[in-house]
């Protein structure tokens, strides 16, 4: 190609003037023959390499040549470029280094000439068809320096010097409508790359985009940098005049994720990169199709929200595909019958709105959830309410034990409700926790615990054979509550019991009032076995009927302890 | 959980979720708050039960901060070392 004979000369003579400023700029580079344009990149910011003040002294006026260098060096110098310098400090994905080989590949080694504007521009300017790499790495540098002119303030990548040439390579961006293939970066540094394989997806990122550039300031600069061969694309719907709205609504919207933080932009950025790689393969060649604004919409809808992507894409999708056919309807059919189906969308979309809104919400609540469906979203809401309902219950039930120390050595002999009053704003967390923390159904108990408060303390040290049912409840908790260490023997001894009783079911709670309150003379076990039962346990667990038919057998103090124990444990549990 | 009964019962796409498959989760959510249980639970909207789990959850943080709170003026109470002060302090360190 006529591109590569100009490089070839253009290196040539850059190759004589450079290796007489390489030594001084070589410093940093990290391939000393290469007469390549090193992108360093610093926070996030493509700074041309080294010399940059260097350069800017030397300027050698070898603009055009120079910067056409790249295409010849793509073939050697890719090799070469993977070990560069930029590849090190990119580090964010696959594709930047590849980018930035090609860049360097591209740019003249001029490190010189690098910071210079009218070297970058006038191989800007030729970068149109030609190879791939061409083309890469003239959008990537287009769109870094065309970043840098808004970018400088902010920490976004950025050319360095490029404020002359920015505007040139602006004016050539927009007269090189048609070029394809061009590689997009990520507003916050992040360049995420567009396979330049398809340039209608990227003409509709980058049209969109570009709309948004000379309306916004940098932060919206980057997204249009990432979006640019959309633009072009972008530019030529316009004209046609079918997405101007869209384009600009996209537009803003990618504004909007742009300011938000830079994360977010970044996550946005390479989720809509990918969302547009996967739109555009579809809507590749669909530029003029109303088939387009799914994926546009779905860029839109990802912008705005990264972690509902795939729920706003199957609104935004259902949505566009309901317009649509009430479009078609309202042409073919009657107008009421379509009318009527738009209404339908509408309230429907109304309706998804609001929920997929308070499923946001509900997601914000719940801890280290990174689930992007909505079913798994949901299951994990479920699991944790579960275990918030558990935790809740436990530490109130722990709460209720310790607050009355003075009656754990008494066992239940002392026991009134009134001790127990000041549980009682605890009751609605137990039911609560007691209710749904294992399928147990024990919400209701009221009045129960007040007859025992928690005996486990001065129990546990004789209760070893509890101990290795406990175990089994401790497996059991641990199982349900992910958030519970429950350390040692002390702490599951006394909980787990709790929910050993739920799964007891009736006959557990009326054995043990029969056993084990017997000796002790409590009272209210009837009571609470009468709760238990009618609370409806489940479930009877191997565990507890064992332990119950110990104390049955035992029939003595010690193993009725222990049922008088489980007893306030589930009364206390109850109550709580 | 039964996350992979519900994937197998997608009728749509992968992207899609089925109505069916929300209508299932929303009524399991709807058993476990209890607001929403003790109600007629016929036709408790979707969003209304997200809205209520929502606002459950909130509720239970806040009990647990209570309890969270009352626990270490219960722990700074009693010995350091006993035996309960080592549940509590498990407790708390949920």
């Amino acid at each position: 190609m006529p591109l590569y004979e100009l490089y070839r000369l253009s290196r040539e003579k850059l190759d004589e003037e450079i290796n007489g400023t390489r030594a001084t700029d070589q410093s940093q580079s990290s391939s000393p023959e290469k007469d390549f344009f090193e992108l360093i990149w610093e926070n996030g910011n493509i700074l041309t390499t080294q010399g940059q003040s260097s350069r800017a002294k030397k300027s050698p006026p070898r603009r055009s040549l120079p910067s056409h260098c790249l295409p010849s060096h793509s073939p050697k110098g890719r090799d070469r470029d993977a070990g560069y310098v930029n590849n090190s400090r990119v580090g964010k994905s696959g594709d930047l280094d590849t980018g930035l080989n090609e860049i360097s590949m591209s740019v003249p080694s001029t490190e010189v000439d690098l910071g210079h504007d009218d070297d970058v521009i006038p191989w800007l300017d030729y970068t149109m068809d030609g190879s791939l790499q061409n083309e890469y790495g003239s959008n990537f540098l287009h769109e870094l320096s065309g970043v840098t002119d808004q970018d400088l303030p902010s920490n976004h990548f950025s050319l360095v010097d490029k404020s002359s040439g920015n505007q040139v390579f602006r004016d050539s961006h927009k007269n090189s409508a048609e070029q394809s293939n061009f590689s997009s970066v990520s507003s916050t540094g992040v360049v995420t790359e567009i396979p330049s394989s398809s340039s209608d997806f990227s003409s509709l990122k980058m049209q969109k985009q570009d709309q948004v550039i000379p309306s916004n300031g940098s932060s919206v600069m980057n997204f249009s940098h990432f979006a640019r061969p959309a633009a072009i694309v972008r530019a030529n719907l316009q004209n046609i005049g079918l997405k101007s709205e869209k384009a600009i609504k996209i537009d803003q919207t990618s504004n909007r994720a742009l300011g938000e933080t830079a994360t977010n932009t970044q996550i946005a950025v390479e989720r809509s990169t990918e969302l547009v790689v996967a739109s555009s393969s579809v809507g590749s060649g669909n530029c003029a199709d109303r088939g387009s604004d799914d994926p546009i919409q779905n860029l839109k809808r990802k912008n705005r929200d990264t972690e509902d992507s795939e729920w706003h894409s199957d609104d935004v999708e259902e949505e566009s595909v309901g317009v649509k056919k009430a479009a078609a309807g309202r042409g073919a059919s009657g107008s009421k019958r379509s009318r009527a189906a738009e209404v339908h969308n509408l309230s429907e979309r109304r309706r998804r709105d609001r929920i997929n809104e308070k499923m946001r919400a509900l997601q914000e609540l719940i801890p280290n959830c990174n689930k992007v469906d909505k079913a798994s979203m949901l299951d994990e809401a479920i699991e944790y309410l579960k275990t918030l309902q558990l935790q809740v219950q436990m530490m109130s039930m722990g709460a209720g034990l310790y607050m009355h120390p003075m009656m754990l050595p008494h066992g239940m002999q002392h026991m009134h409700a009134p001790h127990l009053a000041p549980f009682s704003p605890m009751a609605y967390g137990m039911q609560m926790g007691l209710g749904m923390g294992y399928g147990m159904a024990m919400p209701d108990m009221n009045g129960v615990s007040s007859r025992f408060p928690m005996v486990q303390v001065p129990q546990m040290q004789g209760t070893h054979v509890p101990v290795a049912q406990m175990s089994g409840a401790t497996a059991m908790v641990r199982s349900n509550t992910q958030g519970f260490g429950v350390p040692g023997q002390g702490f599951p001894l006394p909980l787990p019991r709790a929910p050993l009783f739920p799964f007891s079911g009736g006959p557990v709670m009326n054995s043990s009032s029969a056993l084990g309150l017997r000796p002790c003379g409590a009272t209210g076990l009837s009571q609470t076995a009468d709760l238990a039962s009618t609370s409806g346990l489940k479930d009877p667990s191997p565990n507890t009927d064992s332990l119950v038919k110990q104390s049955t057998g035992g029939g003595g103090c010690d193993s009725t302890s222990q049922m008088p124990t489980q007893v306030c444990l589930l009364a206390r549990y109850n109550f709580m | 959980m039964s996350s992979g009964s519900r994937s197998s019962r997608q009728r749509s796409h992968s992207s899609r979720i089925s109505d069916d498959q929300i209508i299932q989760l929303v009524s399991k959510l709807r058993q476990l708050v209890p607001e929403i249980r003790n109600r007629r639970s016929d036709k408790v909207s979707a969003s209304k039960v997200l809205q209520e789990t929502c606002n459950y959850i909130k509720n239970l943080h806040r009990e647990v901060d209570d309890l969270s709170e009352r626990l270490g003026q219960l722990l700074s109470t009693i010995d350091a070392d006993s035996a309960e002060a080592a549940i509590i302090r498990s407790l708390l360190s949920n």
